[in-house]
């Protein structure tokens, strides 16, 4: 393999031996070619697939700023591994010492709030971080909580079973249980071949997401790569899913028509009350213009096949006009219908009129 | 018996082992594997002695550079009896703390000439290092050197494996590599582990061709 081997000095005062050694190998050049071309996360099929599938996984940046770690791991190494790399991608690690502490510390990730923000920035010169601090805190208040270091926008909770102390982490899991969360919040434990299944099973059913068999390391790590971005995915459906009312209701406020209304038909303003529009608001899955009444003018037979087809996928009910002159006496009528009702302002029949601009007899339009 | 000893020290494989070395008929394999599931395995194993000892055994990620790293063309089976090896002496003189393996990928810069032996020419390590200079001598092939440091998909892979045991003393450093030498008798073993550790690191395939 064309290496070398020795024996290394560990740093002065440090027990112990280092073997060092390396080798070089070939990249295998059918496997990046192949990974060229499955560009999009697709379902790995063999082993080796699996584990280019992983490495790809890690090749990618990944940030999870605004994500909180409470670690309770025991091991140093492991401990220093899990906090060096969740750190690297930008997680807020909390370091748990004993099984006791797990639910204050938990409680004091949440309450974090404001009070870290002002504690993170507070802790340098003081005359000088007031501003910033009132910036910071200005933020907090914004939708954007994930980006700064203080709110969290999830929790992961890694607790390490295989050191006893299983009765505090009972009590702790069944009390987060209990504790309804603000940010989306993960439970993973880790397992060593010591610990007893039964306590294992008993502590999964208070509500965990994953168990990793210890040394958490290669596959392991990815699939806590995974956790985080399940997370960090969560939280975002979770926002978006409160910003979305508020959009909504800002429309109806306004009384704002869609976009898509053409503004040529100036009557069309008043039908801004129409209720079918104010539904149509919420997307419904596949059919976004349910609901709309629209008006094709369009000549070519062709064309006119292909676009009904293509609104009435869209939910659309579509009237078509074969050419210009059609379209106005369609559109005529359906006024005099809405002037003859009375005098209260009517609905149009038409929410949109797609028209040809070149569509034949057009010398009214 | 140990697990550790199972799989470290399987006596007939380590004596038919080193007279394949010795004979010249060593041939490495070449077929695609996954460096971390190797390293995974590994230490996965370790491992199993680790916990009954009370010592912790991990692969530690270092700069993930080795996670990053999608298949590669090797022996995998060499490779892991020499982790397994390595590994399971760490374990064998190790009785509390942590046994590690580092891991970093890096592709060699070609034409600088520095790539390969930069690690392990520190100017601390006055032993490792002229043990080093001694195996790069038989490495720096005239006419394989060139292919090696010009061909663009080669990675390096550098590993540690450190533990917190007894450690070996300096004066001991140069003989271990040697066949039947044992730096700690009494401890069981043939002696043969880290000779052939070594032959397999420093193989070069020019048999095979790995690298034309």
């Amino acid at each position: 393999m064309g290496g070398e081997i020795c024996i290394k000095d560990k740093e002065p005062g440090e027990r112990g031996t280092c073997f060092a050694f390396n080798v070089l190998l070939k990249m295998s050049e059918v496997q990046q070619t192949h990974q060229d071309i499955e560009e999009g996360p697709s379902v790995p099929l063999g082993t080796l697939n699996g584990s280019n599938y992983r490495a790809s996984a890690f090749q990618e940046a990944s940030s999870f700023k605004g994500v909180h770690c409470v670690l309770y791991v025991h091991g140093s190494e492991t401990r220093r591994i899990l906090q060096t790399w969740m750190e690297s991608m930008g997680v807020k690690v909390w370091l748990v010492r004993q099984a006791e502490f797990i639910s204050a510390t938990l409680e004091k990730v949440q309450s974090s709030s404001v009070a870290t923000a002002a504690a993170d920035c507070g802790g340098g010169d003081r005359c000088f971080s007031s501003k910033e601090m009132v910036n910071q805190l200005r933020n907090n208040t914004g939708p954007k909580r994930a980006s700064l270091g203080g709110i969290p926008s999830g929790i992961l909770l890694v607790i390490d079973v295989s050191g006893g102390a299983l009765e505090e982490i009972y009590q702790d899991m069944a009390k987060l249980a209990r504790t309804k969360q603000q940010a989306p919040c993960k439970v993973v434990l880790l397992e060593d071949i010591k610990t007893p299944s039964n306590e294992l099973r008993r502590l999964k059913e208070q509500g965990c997401y994953l168990v990793l068999r210890k040394p958490v390391h290669g596959s392991r790590l990815f699939t806590l790569l995974m956790t985080l971005r399940d997370l960090q995915a969560s939280d975002a459906h979770a926002q978006s899913s409160q910003v979305g009312p508020e959009i909504a209701g800002n429309n109806s406020q306004q009384q704002g028509l869609p976009d898509v209304v053409v503004p040529c038909v100036q009557e069309a303003a008043a039908s801004a009350e129409a209720p079918c529009l104010v539904q149509k608001q919420k997307p419904e899955d596949d059919k976004p213009l349910a609901g709309m009444q629209i008006l094709l003018a369009e000549d070519t037979f062709v064309l006119q096949t292909i676009q009904r087809k293509i609104l009435n996928q869209l939910g659309a009910t579509v009237t078509v006009a074969v050419d210009g002159s059609v379209a106005v006496n369609l559109l005529k009528q359906a006024l005099e219908q809405a002037n003859v009702s009375g005098e209260e302002i009517v609905p149009l029949p038409y929410h949109v009129i797609f028209m040809d601009c070149q569509v034949c007899s057009t010398k009214t339009c | 018996m140990d697990v550790m000893d199972l799989f470290s020290t399987d006596i007939l494989n380590s004596i038919l082992d080193t007279s394949k070395v010795e004979s010249g008929k060593m041939q490495l394999e070449e077929a695609e594997f996954s460096m971390s599931d190797v390293l995974q395995e590994s230490v996965d194993m370790a491992n199993v002695t680790g916990v009954r000892r009370g010592v912790e055994v991990i692969w530690d990620p270092c700069d993930f550079s080795v996670l990053r790293c999608a298949a590669v063309l090797g022996d995998s089976k060499r490779l892991k009896q020499i982790l397994d090896n390595l590994l399971g002496n760490a374990l064998k003189f190790t009785h509390e703390g942590h046994v590690l393996l580092r891991g970093w990928a890096t592709r060699p810069i070609a034409g600088s000439g520095v790539g390969t032996p930069s690690r392990f020419a520190h100017p601390r390590r006055s032993a490792g290092g002229s043990l080093a200079r001694l195996f790069r001598g038989r490495a720096e092939d005239p006419d394989g050197q060139d292919h090696v440091q010009n061909d663009p998909n080669l990675v390096e892979f550098y590993f540690e494996v450190v533990d917190t045991g007894i450690g070996i003393p300096k004066e001991k450093r140069m003989s271990v590599f040697e066949n039947y030498v044992q730096v700690n008798n009494g401890q069981g073993g043939t002696g043969l582990g880290l000779g052939i550790v070594q032959s397999f690191v420093s193989y070069y395939s020019i048999k095979s061709n790995t690298y034309k």
